[in-house]
């Protein structure tokens, strides 16, 4: 009787033990499991724009759960041609913190014969397992700018928050390189160069690209004392020098791209005889005369609302 | 007549066989116990061993988790690329069988698929730990017809992990 009590007691106890063993296995996964139920990141006003074959994905993440979460991929597909690729990241986002892949933030993806008339889709992947589709800024975003900028008035968007200018370093290269100065209120005294930065919102459907010749300026009118001044469209480098000579600026659909305003004449920059100032004190008016072509038929537009404070 | 008594307690048969009996029989039940005891732990030993394992295989395949990052169709059209993420508390995350499923039945079954990280490299050990990412590519035997369909994947521990997609 004494060995089966004992014997009955071990595997009793041994059986409890394993038990234990398995509970505490199936308490760590429900966590875990809960954890991903309850990690809720978002990513919106997604934005896709291809140089080459690099696709350039914006968007703003936050973090809308109540746990801490860690975007570990970026997958991009690109529906046209049925290709895709991905890109590492280490992006950690705590509970309630809203981070934005934009500009120099944005995430580069790698996709042979990528083109900006393609569609794309794209989604992040957490280190929890959860993947995170980016909506695109379509629903609201794109029918404001559509509606009020593109069919209103044109083919290119023009952003407010990005409108600078820059003063010289010496004959060619610009100051403050890459950044610039606000232009909202800008020096009568200096020689400067204005930057816009354009989007193209074709709003054909048909996806076009579109190119601006030598022709476009930034046309600046002194209403209170009837004086204007303009700026002809210039290519500057990836090292802020202005170019001597002018070739056609190519926007693809949804493309967003910087354009240079530094020259008197059309087509050339020389340097010092072609450099412009605003030469008076007041407000003016800035209106950007775009000209070129959109595929193969003409284009022109005119954006006019801007305007700056010359001091 | 001490010496009488002395010899008479010797060479007295019949106490001695009472002795003799009792130690026999001592000897017998504690042998016997020693023996039931043994063989009663062997048995128990090997029961726990078994409930042992059972419970560690158990609960090693509660910790795999694995997650379908993309699954793509296509390029060649007889390829399906499925690319996955270990993201248990385990490692060494080996796959069985794949199965392209369709409805109720099964299209084709695939054994243990080689597994690449998704530079495109071979894994060495083919498994995925915790953590690691890796692809496998599936070579259909014919086209899929346009429709939804179901990939399971059997791990080498029992998990089963599926996710849908289109054709």
């Amino acid at each position: 009787m004494l060995i089966i009590f004992m014997v009955s007691t071990n595997v009793l106890l041994w059986t409890f033990s394993q038990n234990a063993l398995y509970t505490q296995a199936v308490k760590d996964e429900n966590q875990k499991f809960a954890d991903k139920l309850n990690e809720n990141v978002i990513a919106s006003n997604g934005t896709y724009s291809v140089d080459e074959d690099e696709v350039t994905v914006e968007a703003t993440l936050s973090n809308a759960g109540s746990v801490a979460a860690q975007i570990i991929n970026l997958w991009v597909f690109d529906t046209s041609i049925q290709r895709y690729n991905y890109t590492s990241l280490n992006l950690n986002l705590n509970p309630g913190n809203v981070t934005n892949l934009t500009g120099e933030n944005a995430i580069m993806v790698a996709i042979d014969d990528a083109d900006s008339t393609h569609d794309f889709v794209s989604w992040f992947v957490t280190a929890r397992g959860n993947t995170v589709a980016i909506e695109e800024m379509q629903t609201q975003g794109e029918q404001v700018i559509v509606a009020e900028v593109a069919q209103g008035i044109g083919y290119l968007g023009m952003d407010f928050d990005e409108f600078r200018y820059f003063k010289y370093a010496s004959n060619f290269d610009l100051a403050d390189w890459p950044d610039g100065s606000g232009s909202y209120s800008v020096p009568a005294a200096d020689l400067i160069v204005f930057r816009m930065k354009l989007t193209n919102y074709d709003p054909s459907g048909n996806k076009r690209t579109l190119s601006l010749n030598s022709h476009s300026l930034v046309w600046v009118y002194f209403p209170t004392v009837g004086k204007q001044v303009y700026w002809y469209v210039v290519n500057v480098n990836a090292s802020g020098t202005v170019q001597s000579t002018y070739s056609d600026i190519s926007i693809g659909y949804k493309e967003t791209v910087y354009v240079y305003f530094a020259s008197s004449s059309d087509g050339t920059f020389n340097g010092l005889g072609d450099k412009q100032k605003t030469g008076t004190v007041g407000p003016a008016a800035v209106n950007l005369l775009l000209l070129g072509n959109i595929d193969s038929d003409l284009y022109g537009q005119n954006i006019p609302f801007v305007s700056v404070y010359s001091s | 007549m001490l010496v009488r008594r002395i010899l008479r307690i010797i060479f007295d048969k019949r106490a001695m066989s009472n002795v003799i009996s009792a130690t026999i029989l001592t000897g017998v039940v504690i042998a016997l116990s020693l023996s039931m005891f043994s063989w009663a732990q062997g048995r128990t030993s090997v029961y726990n061993n078994e409930y042992r394992e059972t419970v560690d295989a158990e609960t090693a395949k509660l910790k795999e988790k694995l997650v379908f990052e993309h699954v793509f169709y296509g390029n060649p059209s007889c390829n399906i690329s499925v690319y996955l993420l270990n993201c248990g508390t385990i490692d060494d995350v080996e796959i069985k069988s794949v199965y392209i499923i369709k409805g109720s039945s099964w299209l084709e079954a695939f054994s243990t698929p080689t597994l690449y990280f998704l530079n495109g490299t071979q894994i060495p050990d083919q498994d995925l730990d915790v953590g690691e990412e890796g692809y496998f590519v599936l070579s259909l035997s014919s086209t899929l017809s346009s429709g939804y369909y179901n990939t399971k994947i059997v791990t080498v521990r029992g998990a089963t992990f599926d996710t849908n997609f289109v054709a």
